[in-house]
């Protein structure tokens, strides 16, 4: 609560780091969330005479809540911790202004709570990962997007080097295009457009929410922890103006690969496609990137908890890019679209590439702002595993659903016979799911506990080097 | 900036350009982090052509993309032929081996005829239960006097396509097969590692590694 005093207090009176520790918390509590609503969704489709009779808490009405909190509360606001702390500190100067980053704060958490509590009401766009309502699109994209973009591109303006660094070209295009993605892919909401129109421009949208904000940031935060706690120099600056620009190019344009079945015309689609297996481009050089920098120090996946979330989740971009550049070709689309497949891999998007990433982020940056280290390294630990565990489990379940599914599909099986058949996955699914929610309760405790009484962190060393002093 | 042109495999930029970016490189620190400079490593270059090619090869030629009625028209004047109809007829065969047997037959016929649909129906084979299905719509549809181009097989369906470029109500061009698509593909492809070879090639050399000791 003491952090709504800032709200009205002088830009120098506040604590440099205040507003990338906010964002920290409030992601971890959004974080946690998300992901106990997706454990009750899950648990609705492993036991279905669970919580019936309630239309709140029917499954189609929480599914959109589900998504939009991982995505606009945990997912974006890591992201934001992550600008704050390390925008700041590869410019060698302070954030451009804490006070917009602490009101930036509130207008995120206002705006969260606003459109999710709209949308479990049921007031919805019905457009899949645009589901908010369109004043509520205008508020993330004005009141919490546009102020982190200023804050980003300001503190980089006012940088104490020649250079910029890597991840913060990827920071600043990013909060730069999710604007752009907001406007132009709410334009169904904002003018009424129907038919393919709307399906182009909300999946348009949806592939560029994920492709130019979640993919670039995550492996931008990636492009910082790894160097900087291995102390190895990144491998190549060559190579991250290919993974930069590929991302740029090719991320931005497979839209309608989405939509292979679609009246859609066949120019658009085979554009899409081809450009869909280009996205192959960054992701290579983006791991090529990471794993030559990681060399000589690959003791440190095992020895340091930051190395590794940061570097499974840049592991995990393997099978992603390859799952994402191959599955939406109609050589392969046309069995496995609108299955639990398509679930699994975006679960492999944002539960973990994204996610492994934003966590070493948020874990390492608030060990730095606060000078203390970690309260428990053991229970860190217990998240990791929980967070990987469980996420494999839903991953590898969802995936085997997903392929029955298809088969159910192609070969005209009766559905209740496909419901039946993967009934044991979506057990699965939810004991996963489940994991992953009970390890970040445990994760939130541990930073609380970090805050209020970890170990100091003595001037001039950093949380890595004291990580197992006692 | 200056730009050279004399060894482009080599550097873009002057070599006073190339020295003051190499002394900033070396002696500022972004926030304790340091860059290498080296190339793209060769294996990741093989697969970087291994992955256009790829991506061409997946999509083209089109796999999936859906077929018009012209390219089963002629199916359609062979299946009523009295040879194919006697095939069909033979009360000495089951009917899915009488099925397989004049599909064959047609299947042979068409074959001795050059036709522009050759390549697209060995892509989108046609069954003699989807024929018999789809036979009376594809004659109607032509004695309509429709341009049999325009129309797409969806399943059971024959749907206009509404993606020619239509005048007065005239189409004055048709969508290739192969599509636009395709096209605007190769250029996008050749353009952007145009620009990123003239990016990369503006740095200092590769030859050139910094030394870290100066600025950490």
């Amino acid at each position: 609560m003491g952090a709504f005093k800032y709200l009205f207090g002088k830009e120098e009176e506040i604590p440099q780091g205040t507003a990338a520790i906010l964002f920290g918390f409030g992601s971890i509590v959004w974080f946690i969330i998300g992901t106990g609503l997706g454990s009750f969704n899950a648990a609705k489709l492993a036991f279905p005479d669970f919580v019936t009779g309630n239309y709140a808490f029917a499954f189609g009405h929480m599914r959109q809540v589900h998504v939009m909190t991982v995505i606009f509360g945990w997912i974006w606001g890591a992201f934001c911790m992550a600008f704050m702390y390390i925008t700041p500190a590869l410019g060698n100067t302070k954030l451009w202004s804490e006070k917009l980053g602490v009101w930036n704060v509130l207008t995120w958490n206002v705006g969260l709570a606003l459109g999710l509590s709209t949308l479990w009401c049921g007031m919805t766009s019905g457009r899949e990962y645009s589901d908010f309502i369109w004043p509520i699109d205008l508020w993330i994209a004005f009141l919490i997007v546009l102020p982190t973009g200023i804050n980003v591109w300001m503190t980089i303006i006012n940088r104490r080097t020649q250079g910029i660094y890597t991840t913060n070209w990827f920071f600043a295009a990013a909060s730069f295009m999710t604007i752009i993605v907001f406007l132009i892919g709410n334009l169904p909401e904002f003018f009424h457009l129907t038919g393919l129109n709307e399906a182009y421009m909300t999946w348009w949208f949806a592939h560029n929410i994920l492709g130019l904000l979640i993919t670039p940031v995550a492996a931008a935060i990636s492009y910082y922890i790894i160097p900087k706690i291995t102390g190895n120099p990144l491998y190549s600056h060559r190579v991250g103006h290919l993974h930069f620009w590929s991302l740029v190019v090719f991320y931005s344009t497979p839209a309608a690969h989405h939509l292979m079945g679609s009246p859609l015309p066949e120019w658009l689609k085979s554009f899409a496609s081809v450009e869909g297996v280009l996205i192959l481009i960054p992701a290579m050089a983006f791991v090529c990137n990471i794993t030559l920098t990681m060399q000589g120090r690959w003791r440190m996946f095992v020895e340091n908890i930051e190395i590794r979330y940061a570097a499974t989740s840049s592991l995990l971009a393997i099978p992603l890019n390859m799952q994402g550049g191959f599955q939406q070709t109609r050589a392969i689309n046309w069995y496995v679209h609108g299955t639990g497949w398509i679930v699994a891999h975006d679960h492999l998007a944002l539960l973990g590439f994204s996610t492994f990433a934003e966590v070493s982020a948020v874990v390492y940056g608030m060990q730095t702002l606060m000078k203390r280290k970690l309260w428990s390294y053991s229970l860190q630990n217990f998240h990791y595993w929980m967070l990987l565990v469980g996420f494999g489990i839903y991953w590898t379940t969802m995936t085997i659903a997903g392929l029955i599914q298809g088969a159910g599909k192609v070969f005209e099986v009766p559905y209740i016979d496909v419901v039946i058949a993967e009934h044991p996955y979506m057990i699965g699914r939810w004991f996963g799911g489940t994991m992953v929610f009970i390890g970040n309760i445990v994760w939130l405790y541990n930073m609380y506990m970090t805050a209020k009484s970890g170990a100091e962190v003595p001037e001039g060393l950093l949380p890595q080097e004291i990580a197992y002093d006692r | 900036m200056g730009l050279r042109l004399d060894r482009p495999l080599y550097s873009l930029t002057t070599h006073d350009e190339n020295l003051s970016a190499q002394h900033i490189w070396e002696y500022e620190s972004l926030g304790g982090i340091k860059e290498n400079n080296n190339p793209v490593p060769a294996p990741i270059a093989v697969l970087l052509v291994l992955i256009v090619t790829t991506a061409f090869m997946l999509t083209f030629p089109l796999w999936g993309q859906r077929p018009t009625a012209a390219i089963y028209s002629d199916y359609v004047d062979l299946l009523k032929s009295p040879e194919v109809q006697q095939v069909l007829d033979n009360k000495d065969l089951t009917p899915y081996q009488s099925d397989a047997q004049a599909m064959k037959l047609i299947e042979d016929r068409l074959s001795h005829f050059p036709s522009p649909y050759a390549f697209q129906r060995k892509q989108h084979i046609m069954t003699m239960d989807h024929l018999r299905y789809l036979a009376p719509k594809i004659t109607k549809l032509r004695e309509s006097g429709a341009d049999m181009e325009q129309y797409s097989i969806i399943g059971p369906n024959i749907v206009r396509q509404n993606f020619f470029r239509l005048v007065d109500g005239k189409i004055v061009a048709k969508q290739p097969w192969w599509d636009a698509g395709y096209t605007i593909d190769i250029f996008y492809v050749i353009y952007f590692f145009a620009v990123v070879f003239c990016l990369i090639k503006g740095l200092p050399p590769t030859s050139w590694e910094p030394d870290h000791t100066k600025a950490h």
